[in-house]
C-alpha cells in the first residue's frame, strides 16, 4: 500500500516530468536541425575555392639549343639559340627563337672566281616568332617496360634576319620532334627552313636549319 | 650538345653574351622548380562521378591506363594546358582532363575552379601578350604587345615591332592606352593612343645617319575575337605619325593580325 501511496503522492508531479522530458526531446530535435546550418555558416576553413591560383602551372618553357645552319651560297656553320615558348593548349604553342651563327664567303667567292671579300661582316643572327601545331603525341617504348611520352610539331612563323649588317623579314617553316625526360624535362629535334630575300645574291634563299635542343617548363 | 657546337667556334660575343642568358635562365628555372617543390601544399579533391581517365601524359594521344572510382580521394600537383597532374591514395601518377574537375568537390568542401578556360575567364582578364605579324606600309612587320586592363575599359600596352623591307629597316617600341567600349563581348572592339620612337636604318651602302631615332605617335582601332580556351585573334589598323627632326611628318599605316593570350 505504501509503494501505491508514494506514486499516488507523486503524480501531482507527473506533468512536470513529462514536460521536462518533452522539452528535452524538443530541444534535442531542434538542436540536430541547427546542426548543419551551423555548418554553412560558419565553416572555419583556410580556402573556400580551389582555383588556378594555388595549383602549379607548366605552361611556360625555356630552352638551348645547337645545331647546323647552312646558309645559301654562305656556308654551314653551327647555330646556337635561346628558345622562349608559350603552351596555349594542347595542341597550339607561340614560340620566340633568337639564333646566331656566322657566315663564310668562301664558297661565294670560288664560284664566282671573285678574290674581293663580298661580306662586310660575317656575323648572322635571327629572331622568329612561330605558331607550333603539336601532332602524333604518344609513349615511345625503349625495351619491355620503359616508356617515354614524346610528339612531333609542324610550325611557322615569321622574324627578322641580320646578315652582313643588314636586316631581312625572314619566313621560317619546320618541324621536329620533341622527347620528354621527364614532365618538365623536354628534348628536341627541330629542323627549319628560314626564307628571305638576300641582297647580295638577289634572290630569295633557303637557310635550312638542324638543331638539338634542351627545355625546361615551368 | 648545345655546348660543343659553342666551343667549336671562334669567340663571338653576341654568342657569348647569348649563351650567358641561357645558362642563367635555365639556372633559374631549374632552382624556381626545386623551390617549388618543397613549398607545396597538398590540393585534395574528391571525385562525383564514375569512370574519370588517367593518362600517362598530358594529352589526348598519351594512352589511358587507369579510371578512377566516384569518391576517390586525389591530390592535385599540377597542371599542363588543358590537363592536370594528379596522384591518387593507391600511388597512381597520371593526368586527367581540365573537364573532369567539374565532376569533383575539395576534400573539405570547397568549390573546384579548374574547369576549362571560358569566356568568364575572358571578361575577366588582366594581363595580356600577343604576338602579330603585318603590313607597314610596303614593308613586312612582326610585332609583341603587352597589356594590362587597370580598368574594366581601359588597358595600359607596351609594343615591341619590326617592319623590314627591301630598301629600310624600322624598330618601333610604343607605350599607350587601350579602351575597349564592350570588353566582355565576344568581338570586342578597341580604339589605342600611343606614342614613342621609331629607328629607321636605310638599306644603303653609304653611311649612316648618326641620330637616326624619331618620335612617333600612334592611333589605331581594332578588335579581339575570343576564339578558345585563352586564346583572342587581334585584328587592327594603325596611323603612325612619324615625326623626323629634320623632314616634315610622315604618315605610316599598318595593318596587322595576331593571338593573344590572357591571364
Amino acid at each position: 500500500m505504501s509503494l501505491i501511496k508514494i506514486i499516488l503522492n507523486n503524480l501531482i508531479f507527473l506533468p512536470f516530468i513529462l514536460g521536462a522530458t518533452y522539452s528535452s526531446a524538443q530541444n534535442d530535435q531542434t538542436s540536430s536541425e541547427n546542426k548543419p546550418l551551423e555548418q554553412i555558416i560558419t565553416p572555419d576553413l583556410e580556402r573556400r575555392e580551389i582555383s588556378e591560383a594555388i595549383l602549379d602551372s607548366e605552361n611556360w618553357e625555356i630552352g638551348v639549343y645547337g645545331g647546323i645552319l647552312s646558309i645559301e651560297d654562305f656556308g654551314s656553320n653551327s647555330v646556337a639559340g635561346l628558345r622562349f615558348a608559350y603552351h596555349l593548349t594542347e595542341d597550339f604553342v607561340i614560340e620566340f627563337n633568337y639564333g646566331a651563327s656566322e657566315a663564310s664567303d668562301e664558297t661565294f667567292r670560288s664560284v664566282v672566281g671573285g678574290i674581293l671579300e663580298v661580306l662586310n661582316n660575317t656575323d648572322y643572327a635571327y629572331y622568329n616568332i612561330s605558331l607550333v601545331y603539336n601532332l602524333f603525341q604518344g609513349e615511345v617504348f625503349f625495351g619491355k617496360n620503359t616508356a617515354f611520352n614524346n610528339g612531333f610539331y609542324l610550325l611557322a612563323g615569321g622574324g627578322n634576319t641580320t646578315f652582313n649588317d643588314n636586316d631581312y623579314f625572314t619566313v621560317s617553316f619546320g618541324g621536329g620532334m620533341r622527347f620528354y625526360a621527364n614532365d618538365w624535362t623536354a628534348l628536341h629535334f627541330t629542323v627549319k627552313d628560314h626564307i628571305f630575300d638576300n641582297d647580295i645574291t638577289n634572290k630569295t634563299t633557303n637557310n635550312l636549319e638542324a638543331t638539338l635542343g634542351l627545355s625546361f617548363y615551368f | 650538345m648545345p655546348n660543343r657546337t659553342f666551343s667549336s667556334c671562334r669567340p663571338h660575343s653576341l654568342r657569348q653574351l647569348t649563351l650567358m642568358i641561357c645558362w642563367a635562365l635555365v639556372f633559374f628555372v631549374i632552382s624556381d622548380a626545386t623551390f617549388a617543390k618543397s613549398k607545396k601544399v597538398p590540393l585534395r579533391v574528391v571525385t562525383t562521378t564514375a569512370y574519370i581517365n588517367v593518362h600517362t601524359g598530358p594529352g589526348r594521344g598519351f594512352p589511358v591506363f587507369y579510371a578512377l572510382e566516384k569518391g576517390e580521394t586525389i591530390t592535385l600537383l599540377k597542371s599542363k594546358t588543358d590537363w592536370i597532374k594528379i596522384t591518387t591514395d593507391k600511388d597512381i601518377i597520371g593526368w586527367i582532363h581540365r573537364r573532369d574537375m567539374d565532376n569533383t568537390i575539395g576534400a573539405l568542401g570547397e568549390v573546384v575552379k579548374l574547369g576549362l578556360p571560358s569566356r568568364d575567364d575572358y571578361s575577366k582578364r588582366k594581363w595580356e601578350l600577343g604576338i602579330g605579324f603585318g603590313e607597314f606600309e610596303d614593308l613586312s612587320s612582326v610585332g609583341a604587345n603587352a597589356g594590362f586592363r587597370f580598368t574594366k575599359n581601359l588597358t595600359a600596352e607596351l609594343r615591341l615591332g619590326q617592319a623590314t623591307g627591301t630598301t629600310e629597316n624600322n624598330q618601333i617600341f610604343t607605350v599607350g592606352l587601350m579602351h575597349q567600349p564592350f570588353p566582355s563581348w565576344r568581338f570586342s572592339p578597341f580604339f589605342t593612343l600611343a606614342t614613342g620612337s621609331i629607328t629607321t636604318n636605310v638599306r644603303s651602302d653609304l653611311p649612316q645617319p648618326r641620330d637616326n631615332t624619331s618620335s612617333v605617335y600612334l592611333f589605331g582601332v581594332g578588335g579581339y575575337y575570343y576564339f578558345t580556351h585563352r586564346v583572342m585573334i587581334r585584328l587592327e589598323y594603325t596611323e603612325y605619325n612619324v615625326l623626323p627632326k629634320r623632314d616634315e611628318n610622315i604618315l605610316v599605316k599598318e595593318w596587322k593580325i595576331g593571338l593573344s593570350t590572357f591571364f
